[in-house]
């Protein structure tokens, strides 16, 4: 008993499961050698995580489209597009900081239904269909705000109340993003819209036969990542003090790269919320750290490649990606080899997994 | 030329598979490979292929070591490969996959010369005697056809000429029907007669001992015996593979022959009733299943019966008059009003579509069920879902007996039994199973029998398609069977055509003249009225 609990341990948190997190350590650690008076403080943290908040939100509202197998790619744009909502009905209508909170909510569950209907009711494939609906989501955007950026009661007591307001430091944003978290956490891991979620994510066709309910489900996934995206919109804009149509659109790539990243990590393979949270960490802790060491400008993108490599190398090792070394293979004899020219024996499982890993 | 494997030691997650497995292959010889599911024949093979590099052992080929894990040098080495999964990729056309094992004709451009595959390619079918659209991306195709061309693949000379010097064929019949089997027996003759070596895996065991001259079993991954095909019998063969115990019960499926029910005996009201269905090759054909009735549906291949169970299930586009399940009319045929209905498909595990492969085997087990699993807040009882998993895998003998195993590792058989498990935990009214002993080992596939006659005895009711009436005469109360898409008759098991005979003679009666239709009617009516 207590020697399959040590290896339960051993595996969950070796760096086979968790390499995300062996790095972020051995990142805080240098961090604080190199520089112990400007890193090594509290101030940094709340740094990290003030300013990483809205992107881990955004990279966990890609969670259940993502599980369930489709592309929501208009994040970002509805990410914008609300703040805009947000800041255009705080300037025109109403200071009251409710009303922007409101407004930016409602513009994005409006998207996400407009997202369902074109990916679920006119069947466009995802990746094409958010990648226009977001397109036109931020030409809206831009048209609203007349390429400007609208800071007129948005840097007053909207501010002051939706990004300022703080628990030792933390702001509001920190604890919305930390609900989304526990929500997402509890809906894909713990019930059975998550278990239907991953399944349809897994393999439609078993999914539908077992009689979930395919579009449902991702209908309910595009609703969630547009408003969650939305709620990220209108936080940044908080936090920035006005709303810009550029605003959104530049959480992303770094979205994306945290929930896959995330899907690397705890659970092998599919996106999970501490995951992405680890991933979001991980990319704030580099990008922050190498701002109070003094790095070059060029260095945090240079920084974010090295994390990213060094994290799901070390967490793919175990049988996921298709990153392997020849000696690893012989330890692990159940990785398929991928270096070898095309392989008749290949089957097309394998082949699907190791190109949907490499895509 | 002989090929050998040494000492091949493997193991997969601390688990041993294979252990000091020796193995040699001489050329002209068909060698025949048995054991029972997960007994570690498949890992055997991808090691051959270099798919796999075993954690100890070697391989040579006239003595001379071959590299491990490379299978460039296995091809180059005249090792060809007709893998279990198939190893095609749907998207691909038949030509596309084709080239994908047998290599690529170029032009003096080093563009890939296509006039010159397909000559290839059609001469590799023509063997086969058989013609395949080659444009057609493989996710059309039926499962004779994926697996035709696979072989087709195998057995084509490479693109500098090397022919196959070896073939290892993994199970090839099982998706296969009468004809082809026949048709790829005479092309095994005819390779080994040229010197080919060959080895043919299956669970068929008499179509093992007919067609090889060498066997060799495995059990949990030892080479239990090797025996000369012409003196060994069927009875050694399965002592060997199931342990002597097992060998002296289960000689064949048929004979753990359960007591069979009368029509008579049967409760009168029809658990389901179908009138009118329609779909693909299947026109307009109408039965009643009673509860706790076991009927089966055979048919020569292309005759309809194949996609019954699924048109029934909703997994094709299918039609249909009338259909009560319990004397309530269902609004239409999709999955999600079968599960709602409890109705169960499990399809042939030769298809995909019945398990998640990424999911492990106590997510799998509950996903048709999971609504009565969830409480508050739709979370699922983490508790009850483990208690659950554990006594179907208890119950069927799930190996490994771990909840948390990930299916895609799980061997053929133990797959089917996980699809059983999920099936049942719905508590169905009515099963659809296609094909149930289709890759099974010879003990998994009585046992799987004997677990269908006593789900039927315990008063579901089951429609089992299959093209091996061994699968159905020895539990079914009656069987249904179709010819060109119609249902040409209705045998009960107390009926004098009750016979393998009987059968196969209804199986290519015309369907479509009136007084033939007026005779079904009949018979369907009387059915009923016996009921
Ligand atoms: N890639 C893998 N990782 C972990 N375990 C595996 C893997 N492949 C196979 N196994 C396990 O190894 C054992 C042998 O599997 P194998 O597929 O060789 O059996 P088999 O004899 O071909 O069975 P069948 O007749 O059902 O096809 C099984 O217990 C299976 O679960
Ligand atoms: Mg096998």
């Amino acid at each position: 008993m207590s020697a399959t609990r040590k290896t339960f341990w051993t595996k969950r948190l070796g760096p086979r499961s968790i390499g995300a997190v062996y790095v972020l350590v051995a990142l805080v650690v240098i961090f604080s050698v190199i520089s112990p008076t400007n890193f090594a403080n509290y101030g940094t943290a709340k740094l990290v995580f003030n300013q990483y908040a809205v992107t881990g939100l955004v990279g966990l509202a890609l969670l259940l489209p993502l599980s369930s197998g489709i592309y929501d790619l208009s994040v970002g744009s509805t990410a914008g597009l609300s703040g805009i909502a947000a800041a255009w009905v705080l300037a025109n209508v109403s200071a009251n900081p409710l009303a922007g909170v409101v407004a930016g909510v409602v513009v994005a569950v409006l998207a996400g239904l407009i997202n369902s209907a074109v990916v679920l009711g006119l069947g466009i494939d995802s990746f094409i269909g958010t990648l226009a609906t977001g397109s036109i989501f931020i030409a809206i955007a831009t048209a609203v705000s007349g390429d400007n950026t609208i800071a007129t009661n948005v840097n007053g007591a909207f501010q002051q109340d939706v990004a300022l307001k703080n628990i030792l430091g933390l702001t509001l944003p920190v604890f919305v993003t930390i609900a989304a978290a526990i929500l997402l956490y509890i809906g894909l891991e713990k019930s059975g819209f998550g278990r239907r979620t991953y399944a349809i994510g897994f393999d439609v066709e078993v999914a539908r036969l077992s009689g979930v309910r395919v579009n449902g489900i991702r209908a309910a996934g595009l609703l969630a990542s547009a408003t969650l995206s939305g709620i990220a919109g209108v936080l940044a804009t908080a936090q920035i003090g006005a709303g810009s149509p550029a605003t959104g659109p530049s959480f992303l790539l770094p979205a994306f790269a945290a929930a896959f990243l995330g899907a690397t990590q705890f659970k092998g393979g599919r996106f999970n919320s501490w995951g992405t949270i680890v991933a979001v960490l991980l990319l704030g802790t580099g990008n922050v750290g190498l701002l109070v060491v003094g790095g070059p400008s060029w260095s945090p993108d240079v920084f974010d490649g090295v994390i990213l490599i060094a994290a799901v190398g070390l967490t793919s090792a175990k049988g996921i990606g298709p990153l392997r070394i020849r000696s690893l293979r012989r330890q692990s004899p159940s990785a398929p080899n991928l270096k070898a020219p095309v392989d008749p024996g290949l089957s097309s499982e394998a082949e699907e997994k190791s190109a949907q890993t490499l895509a | 030329m002989k090929l050998e494997l040494r000492d091949i030691g493997m193991r997969f997650d601390n688990r041993p598979v294979l252990r000091d497995v020796c193995i040699c292959f001489e050329e002209g010889t068909v060698h025949g490979l048995v054991g029972h599911n997960g007994s570690g024949k498949s890992t055997l093979i991808k090691i051959a292929a270099g798919y796999y590099v075993p954690d100890s052992g070697a391989m040579l080929l006239d003595d001379e070591t071959v590299p491990l894990g490379s299978p460039a040098v296995c091809y180059q080495n005249g090792l060809r490969f007709v893998h279990q999964d198939l190893g095609l990729v749907r998207q691909f056309s038949a030509l596309e996959n084709f080239g994908l094992a047998a290599g690529y004709d170029r032009t003096w451009i080093r563009t890939v010369n296509w006039p010159a595959q397909r000559r290839r390619l059609a001469s590799a079918l023509a063997m086969l005697e058989t013609d395949l659209p080659f444009d057609r991306p493989v996710s059309e195709f039926t499962a004779v056809e994926r697996t035709l061309l696979a072989i087709a693949r195998a057995i084509a000379p490479g693109v500098d000429g090397g022919t196959a010097r070896f073939l290892m064929l993994d199970e090839p019949t099982t998706a296969l029907e009468g004809p082809e089997t026949e048709r790829l027996f005479s092309v095994i003759r005819t390779l080994a007669s040229q010197r080919v070596g060959i080895l043919y895996v299956s669970h068929q065991l008499d179509d093992v001992l007919n067609m090889t001259q060498i066997v060799t079993v495995l059990r949990d991954g030892k080479i239990t015996a090797t025996l000369e095909s012409a003196e060994a019998t069927h009875e050694q063969l399965v002592s060997a593979m199931l342990g002597a115990e097992a060998g002296q019960v289960l000689t064949r499926p048929t004979a753990h022959r359960p007591k069979r029910k009368s029509t008579h005996d049967l409760d009168g009201s029809p658990a389901v009733e179908v009138r009118g269905l329609t779909a693909h090759r299947i026109r307009n054909v109408s039965f009643s299943i009673a509860k706790g009735e076991c009927v089966g549906a055979v048919g020569l291949s292309g005759s309809g019966r194949e996609q019954l169970v699924y048109a029934l299930a909703g997994a094709i586009p299918a039609t249909v008059e009338e259909i009560r399940v319990n004397g309530v009319e269902l609004s239409g045929l999709d999955p999600r009003a079968c599960l709602d209905h409890r109705i169960a498909l499990v399809p042939g595990n030769r298809l995909a579509g019945s398990l998640v492969n990424e999911f492990t085997i106590r997510e799998n087990l509950t996903l048709g069920s999971l609504d009565t699993l969830t409480g508050f807040g739709d979370i699922v009882n983490a508790a009850e879902e483990r208690r659950r998993t554990e006594s179907w895998i208890e119950r069927f003998a799930i190996l490994p007996a771990d909840p948390n195993y990930r299916c895609i590792h799980l061997s053929g058989g133990n797959k089917q039994k996980v699809i059983l498990a999920k099936w049942l935990a719905i508590d169905p009214v009515l099963m659809l199973i296609d094909e149930p002993t289709a890759g099974v080992d010879v003990g998994a596939a009585s046992s799987m029998l004997g677990t269908l006659r006593s789900l039927a005895d315990d008063g579901h009711s089951l429609l089992i398609t299959t093209s091996e009436l061994s699968d159905v005469l020895p539990i079914a109360d009656r069987i249904l069977v179709f010819n060109r898409g119609s249902l040409v008759s209705i045998v009960g098991s107390g009926d004098p055509e009750w016979s393998e005979t009987g059968i196969l003679n209804a199986m290519s009666k015309a369907p479509d003249s009136a007084d033939n239709r007026t005779k079904i009617l009949e018979l369907h009516v009387g059915g009923k009225e016996k009921n």
